[in-house]
């Protein structure tokens, strides 16, 4: 069985490998998740580490901390005695740099700054982490509302799956973004509401699948082995079933991690995303329509951070549905 | 014919009694004090503590919130279904005339906009299906996937700096569907006028569209192709062009048909974003707004509405479905 | 006079697990109103065979690398292979028709009979609708359909199985072809509705004149229609010749195993096992460098796997495949 699954594994990815641009999505998804997981580090105000009067500290975790700007005063005065390391970006997102506010891209500020004097670069990098933690975790609850949802209904079929599927038609009836928007509206918006939103109103789709899945692996022989030998409902679809759903699944999850960043950029765009004082690619967006024709860098900038993340997403669901649809090999 | 559709419609019951439910567990999640009210909707901050308070009292009144749970979820399940919305909260005309208004701009958009995918997106599918993993293909597939990675808003942001701002390029209209004063024009000038402002909205909805429909219909027709029936053509002697699109077309057809019932709540939801970007008077734009201003009955007629709508559509799908595959009949004619 | 003269005719196809030789270097003639049946276990390629010859090899992966299908109707002598795909495309359908195993699958769901069958002679022979409508319904008379008025407005659906395939003989026999290729045409169907379409076939053939290439894995149909036998294994003919041959004489072990492996009714046979040949058949795609059926022939010597084998080393004076025949 292990042996099976490790081959199914192995030719899905040879298939998904033949695929150049999945494999640079790849690359580029994990680029991204390393940017987020070390935005403090890479873009900040304040020092990564520092030594003042024989003591070593890292102010990038103390918020009370002196700013790089604050730094630069002492040290003309100082001793002698102050030795720091700058990030490499070394502005915070919400840095304001008020000497140079909406400055086009410049060696100071790589990709400019906004109304504010903040800089796009330090302002990418953390919102790379909004738009990556939604993704994740939207789909994830998605993921798992689906396929509990979806094995319930394809396994124990009957009166399961007649609510189930019901349920399923009722969700799809209702435009997804307005349910959003309403249920947004009504709890408040915050980072921790939308995921929790996206991710009960997406999990239709995944669930459906499993629920297929279910009804076309429960015929086969190895399944009714299963039953004969008296194997729990639970280790059978936990063994037996879902190994064969994951992999259409993981298609749709691939899908839906795309489509979810851009919900949470639009969510943000019209207002309802985090709060103003988090970065995040969306709101960026939506401050630089007041720039609009000043500022094009505002607008080009996070555009297009959501436009590649979201294109990798999809170019590897794109790849992973060819590698497991055998009816797309001619 | 008749029967099957009868009996579509009662199978809807369920699903609309479920509808309600839920639209109505969403009034629940509404806010019981103007405090709480005005704390979650900092952002907007046209809420004042006077405007909260009668949001409330209102609240309260129209859905009978004081009222024991059996007797408020009745009042709504005979308000959802006789369409009785009651009163908007901001400018308290009855909720359906505002919707009566927004909805015929909502979906002649979204007409034009289904239209547009479709024409565009079936002949693409059908072309990349005949030659599957040659060069056009792979384009086409790498293009379209690219647009349906284009966040439609920031399109749309831009398509306004560069075709209608001024600062580039002055050649369409950025904001509502006619022009000011244009209303007193003959019909073909009113209606040229639409048509100038619906182009970059009609833009920003469909080309997102495109890589779905085309990736389906292209799935779809692969599928098709290696029917035997497809063989049989070919051994009768006839052209290319015509096992493609006799034999070919019609049956990948079958289930393209029966997507356009899913493709309207998203572009009805879609719709939101880009109707607020373009100001355009229709639901997306309605519902957005209200919900800014906790205009509750407009929100929940808006949810109620189009969810039945979107029933409706389905029904509409699954009964064109039967109607083009000869093989579902509709009374059982064959022992 | 010899209707079709085929040639070293060799398909392959090109896949990622190597080249696969369906159709490796077969010859053969086809006499005008006569039967040819080409025999062989399934995967032994004798329905690329009969694909080959319509041309309808699905390109890629597969190619018709070599050979040639001499054609010779009213029109003179030609080589379809050479032929342009608008000139083969006026031969399929109108001189050479074609029916398949699976009659449900082959018709199309979405038209009706009358509108499948009309369609190739609308194509083939033109005419007013009236026309056509009247030929379309001629030709179910004619394959013994009833009420073929009616029948022709209806969709394959509601059709039976004989039925259906009725109609497609219907379809492919609707501008008289000179010859008429069976894959395997009644093994989906009853055994009763299996002996009605034969009979329509070789009725059919008598009325019309028609030749008829009859693939098949079953020798009991072979033994009821065929005039020629050809005997496919592994890509190859291993044995070629009069069905009186065959049955009477055969030569290579591959046919003798076949034939025993018949059902008999003869006395002394009750109570005793049917013999069978052992082992598989060979992947195609992996040929060994002699005889193919080495592996499972009870005869097998050295030279067999050592040595490609000719058409005819013993000299029997037919294409009979093996050195020990």
């Amino acid at each position: 069985m292990v042996n099976e699954r490790q081959t199914y594994a192995s030719m899905i990815w040879r298939q998904f490998k033949k695929s150049r641009l999945a494999v640079v999505s790849l690359f580029v998804v994990a680029a991204l998740v390393v940017i987020a997981l070390l935005a403090p580090f890479i873009a900040n105000e304040r020092p990564i580490l520092m030594r003042h009067a024989g003591e070593w500290s890292m102010p990038i975790f103390d918020k009370a901390s002196l700013t790089l700007s604050e730094l630069d005063v002492i040290k003309d005065s100082s001793s002698g005695d102050l030795w720091f390391i700058n990030p490499p970006i070394p502005f915070g997102p919400t840095t304001y740099d008020l000497d140079s506010v909406l400055s086009p891209p410049t060696k100071k500020h790589l990709l400019g700054t906004d109304g504010d004097g903040r800089d796009i670069v330090s302002q990418l990098i953390w919102g790379s982490r909004i738009s990556l933690s939604v993704g994740v975790v939207a789909i994830g609850i998605a993921a798992i509302i689906g396929i509990i949802f979806g094995l319930l209904a394809g396994y124990f079929g009957g009166w399961a799956d007649m609510i189930i599927s019901r349920l399923i038609e009722i969700m799809t009836c209702f435009p997804t973004f307005f349910l959003i928007l309403t249920v947004l509206a009504f709890v408040g918006p915050s980072i921790f509401n939308i995921m929790v939103v996206i991710g009960i109103t997406g999990w239709t789709g995944i669930a459906r699948l499993v629920r297929g899945e279910c009804l076309k692996v429960r015929g086969r022989q190895f399944v009714h082995a299963a039953v004969v030998s008296g194997a729990r409902d639970g280790r059978i679809m936990w063994r037996h079933i879902l190994p064969h759903a994951l992999a259409p699944v993981l298609v749709s999850v691939s899908f839906g991690v795309a489509s979810a960043i851009l919900a949470e950029a639009a969510l943000s765009f019209l207002g309802f995303g985090v709060p103003a004082s988090t970065a995040s690619w969306g709101s960026m967006l939506s401050e630089a329509q007041e720039y609009m024709d000043i500022g094009w860098w505002l607008t080009l900038v996070p555009g297009s951070a959501i436009f590649v993340t979201i294109m990798a997403y999809n170019l590897i669901g794109e790849a992973l549905r060819d590698a497991i649809d055998p009816n797309m090999k001619t | 014919m008749a029967s099957y559709v009868l009996k579509r419609l009662l199978l809807m019951i369920p699903t609309l009694l479920g509808i309600i439910v839920i639209t109505f567990a969403v009034v629940h999640l509404a806010p019981g004090d103007p405090a709480t009210l005005m704390s979650q909707s900092a952002e907007s901050s046209s809420m004042n503590e006077g405007s909260a308070k009668s949001i409330v009292e209102e609240t309260k009144k129209l859905y009978g919130l004081d009222k024991p749970l059996p007797v408020q979820f009745l009042r709504w399940v005979q308000r959802a279904v006789t369409l009785d919305f009651g009163n908007s909260y901001r400018d308290h005309r009855p909720v359906m005339e505002k919707i009566w208004e927004a909805l015929p701009i909502t979906l002649l958009l979204n007409i034009i906009t289904i239209f547009i995918i479709y024409i565009i997106s079936v002949p693409l599918g059908i072309y990349t299906a005949v030659k599957p993993r040659g060069v056009a293909d792979r384009v086409v597939s790498v293009v379209l996937l690219v647009f349906y990675s284009l966040p439609s808003f920031w399109v749309a942001i831009m398509l306004m700096v560069i075709f209608g701002s001024g600062d580039y390029l002055n050649w369409l209209p950025i904001t509502g569907i006619l022009s000011h004063g244009a209303d007193k024009l003959p019909w073909y000038e009113i209606v040229m006028n639409i048509s100038w402002h619906l182009i970059l909205p009609i833009v920003c909805l469909t080309y997102g569209g495109f890589a779905f429909l085309s990736r389906f219909t292209r799935a779809s027709m692969l599928e098709v192709i290696r029917q035997d029936y497809i063989r049989t053509a070919r051994a009768k002697g006839l052209s290319e062009w015509r096992v493609i699109m006799k034999h070919g077309v019609r049956n990948a057809l079958i289930p393209i048909l029966t997507l356009m019932g899913t493709l309207l709540p998203a572009l009805l939801g879609g719709s939101v974003i880009i109707e607020q970007i373009f100001s355009i008077p229709g639901m997306g734009r309605l519902g957005f707004e209200s919900i800014l201003s906790r205009d509750y009955p407009v929100i929940m007629a808006i949810a109620t509405i189009s969810a039945m709508l979107t029933l409706v559509s389905i029904l509409l799908s699954d009964v064109m479905y039967k109607v083009v595959d000869p093989r579902i009949t509709f009374d059982k004619r064959e022992g | 006079m010899t209707l079709l003269q085929v040639r070293n005719l060799t398909t392959q196809f090109f896949t990622d697990e190597g080249v696969v030789k369906a159709v490796d270097g077969a010859t053969f003639n086809l006499d005008k109103g006569k039967t040819l049946c080409i025999v062989g276990e399934s995967g032994c390629g004798k329905s690329v065979m009969s694909l080959s010859l319509m041309r309808l090899i699905p390109e890629p992966p597969g190619r018709i690398v070599q050979g040639e299908i001499m054609f010779n109707d009213v029109q003179g002598e030609r080589d379809l292979l050479k032929l342009s795909n608008e000139e083969m495309r006026r031969i399929r359908g109108k001189r050479i028709g074609m029916i398949f195993q699976e009659p449900m699958t082959s018709l199309n769901p979405v038209y009706t009979i009358g509108n499948q069958i009309g369609e190739a002679i609308a194509l083939h022979e033109g005419g007013s609708n009236k026309q056509v409508k009247e030929r379309t319904i001629r030709m179910l008379e004619l394959v013994g359909i009833p009420a073929p008025e009616q029948r022709m407005r209806e969709y394959p659906h509601q059709l039976s199985g004989g039925m259906r395939q009725r109609a497609m003989i219907a379809m492919a026999l609707s501008c008289t072809p000179d010859i008429l290729i069976a894959d395997e045409p009644t093994t989906a169907l009853d055994v009763t509705i299996q002996a009605q379409i034969l009979d329509l076939m070789r009725e059919l053939q008598r009325e019309l004149g028609m030749a008829i290439i009859f693939v098949t894995h079953d020798l009991g149909v072979v033994a009821e229609m065929a005039d020629q036998i050809a005997v496919m294994y592994a890509g190859k003919f291993v044995e070629v010749g009069t069905a009186q041959q065959i049955f009477n004489d055969p030569k290579h072990p591959y046919t003798q195993g076949l034939l025993k492996s018949i059902p008999s009714f003869e006395k002394g046979t009750e109570g005793k096992r049917l013999p069978t040949i052992p082992g598989v058949v060979p992947s195609l795609s992996n040929l060994p460098m002699g005889c193919a059926f080495a592996d499972r022939c009870e005869k097998v010597k050295d030279r067999c796997r050592g040595e490609a084998v000719s058409e005819d080393p013993c000299n029997v004076g037919r294409l009979v495949r093996c050195f020990y025949a």
